[in-house]
């Protein structure tokens, strides 16, 4: 039981919150139109 | 969360200098190439322009919430206490995917519709403080615990020089802050966001290197989990920890939306709807780095499982030491640049942020209200004012670096408390008021500091728990007494497109 506490915490707790997060961030939608100032160049997209 | 650094040197080998002067040139060449952008203006120094990249954003708002806390703190904890040092890392993981996915879109589109390029910026518009009081108590709030968290950073530098390279502890101060100054002052906040991206990748490929190759030389989980088993059966289990201890553990994820150098990332990004994306990205990096920790703490228990082996007996020694004793030289040149790195990527963001607040919130919008000030002039005046800010924090650091730990931990918790909930109230609910606002700042503030010096509360939980819910109340409570902006649907229109 102990064990199975252990490799599910350190296993598989990290792979439930990606999951999460990519199901959260791919359901999302925006709230209503887009932004108005979005720039043309975009710097830091060099990196 | 401040670490008495490594005691392993390196010195002597070429190897490991070398990869760690390659990495520093690197830093310092970025400051160096993003100079002229950062020149054109406040908006371009402080907040990028507001035109960063969605990768770029991702990374540098998380490593800048992570000093070397987590490379030594975690890794330590959870070499002392097993894998529950876990639930010290999902309390800001879940936050920030949080912030990520709903808080910072919000405070993006806002901040691009009425020109925001600090905290005390949005604050300022969304409650008409036309008087500048607001604003002031927010710069003020935002100075004080930078300066120290700042100079909290740079002894962590210092310490580490002195550890690594044999370094004084006031020679390594001083290098760390020469370095953060050369990229910061010149490269302003697109220096700090991509070399914070660069920084990422060094703090990752360390934590994941690390405990694949110890646990692989060990034999595999098997035999790691029958070792730390056959130690104590604590060490297995991820539930061995108090009540308080653990909320207060969770607890820490609560002061995420309330650190202005991390919300200024999300303010820096070029197209809010992409904040999704970074979601993602940061959270995957937020999730591999912890548990990366969390594994070097395991693996090194099973290696070293009295912890008078460790140098000094203290267990933050643990993942320079593994380091050292199981990778090639040049490998751990790469981990004791995770370690400046998870320093650096901090201290310049925040370097920003206290820069930010005095030239823009003090200066600019305060003894220069409603004059047109030409941009070179604010840009050249910013440059001045990260330069004393460093000097600054280099002094503090040097007097007093016993208080600096102190103040380390009380800033994360008292602009937690304290910006936390006022910001997300002033995002989420139409009824939050200007009076509501300062109530809470001066009541997470006020909460945090009694809670910490009454040892009977500070043994039961991390002082950041009760301080943001407190806050949170006062602010809901005094806003239901008071007039909101009368201006508040429009200001919420500009919050959702």
């Amino acid at each position: 039981m102990r064990q199975f506490a252990f490799y599910s915490v350190v296993l598989v707790l990290p792979l439930v919150i990606m999951a999460t997060a990519l199901a959260l961030a791919t359901k999302q939608r925006p709230e209503a139109g887009s932004s108005t100032d979005r720039p043309a160049a975009s710097p830091g997209s060099q990196a | 969360m401040q670490e008495n650094l490594p005691a392993v040197g390196v010195s002597a080998d070429p190897f490991a200098v070398g990869a760690f002067i390659s990495y520093l040139v690197l830093i310092v060449g970025i400051g160096v190439w993003a100079t002229r952008f950062s020149s054109a203006g406040v908006s371009e120094f402080f907040v990028g322009g507001r035109r960063m990249n969605r990768f770029v954003v991702a990374l540098s708002a998380v490593v800048s919430g992570r000093s070397a806390w987590l490379l030594l703190g975690v890794t330590g904890m959870a070499y002392a206490t097993g894998p529950s040092a876990t639930w010290a890392v999902v309390g800001y993981i879940v936050a920030e995917l949080l912030l990520f996915l709903y808080y910072a879109p919000r405070l993006r589109r806002f901040s691009g519709r009425y020109d925001c390029i600090t905290l005390p910026d949005f604050f300022a518009v969304r409650f008409g403080d036309e008087k500048g009081r607001l604003r002031a108590l927010l710069a003020i709030v935002i100075l004080v615990f930078m300066v120290g968290y700042v100079a909290g950073q740079f002894v962590g530098g210092g310490k580490a020089f002195s550890a690594g390279f044999g370094l004084s502890t006031t020679h390594g101060v001083l290098l760390t802050a020469g370095i953060v100054l050369v990229y910061t002052v010149l490269g302003g906040f697109l220096a700090v966001s991509v070399t914070d991206m660069i920084q990422a990748c060094f703090m990752i490929f360390a934590l994941v290197l690390l405990p694949v190759i110890t646990i692989v030389e060990l034999g595999g989980l098997d035999i790691l989990t029958a070792q730390l088993q056959a130690l104590d059966p604590d060490l297995v289990d991820p539930f061995a920890l108090g009540v308080g201890a653990g909320i207060g553990f969770l607890g820490i994820g609560l002061g995420s939306p309330g650190n202005p150098h991390i919300l200024a990332r999300y303010m820096s990004i070029d197209d809010p709807e992409q904040l999704r994306f970074s979601a993602v990205v940061g959270t995957v990096w937020n999730v591999v780095m912890a548990w990366g920790a969390v594994w070097v703490g395991l693996a090194g228990r099973a290696y070293f499982p009295d912890v008078a082996a460790l140098p000094g007996a203290d267990t933050e020694n643990l993942y320079p030491l593994l380091a050292q004793q199981h990778l090639h030289p040049m490998l751990f040149g790469v981990v004791l640049a995770s370690i400046f790195a998870a320093i650096m990527s901090t201290a310049d963001s925040q370097l920003l942020v206290a820069a930010s607040a005095v030239v823009r919130d003090v200066y600019e919008k305060g003894v220069h209200r409603g004059e047109s000030l030409p941009q070179r002039r604010l840009v050249t005046l910013s440059r001045v004012v990260v330069t004393t800010l460093v000097a600054l924090a280099v002094g503090v650091g040097l007097v007093a670096d016993q208080l600096v730990f102190w103040i380390v931990l009380f800033s994360w918790a008292g602009l937690g408390a304290a910006l936390g909930p006022t910001s997300i109230l002033a995002l989420f609910w139409k009824g939050t008021t200007r009076a509501g606002v300062m109530a809470g700042l001066v009541t997470g503030t006020a909460v945090t500091i009694v809670w910490y010096f009454v040892p009977a509360l500070k043994s039961r939980m991390y002082e950041l728990v009760p301080a943001f819910l407190l806050a949170l109340v006062v602010t809901w409570l005094v806003s239901r007494l008071t007039s909101p902006p009368s201006d508040a649907d429009e200001l919420f229109d500009a919050m959702r497109r």
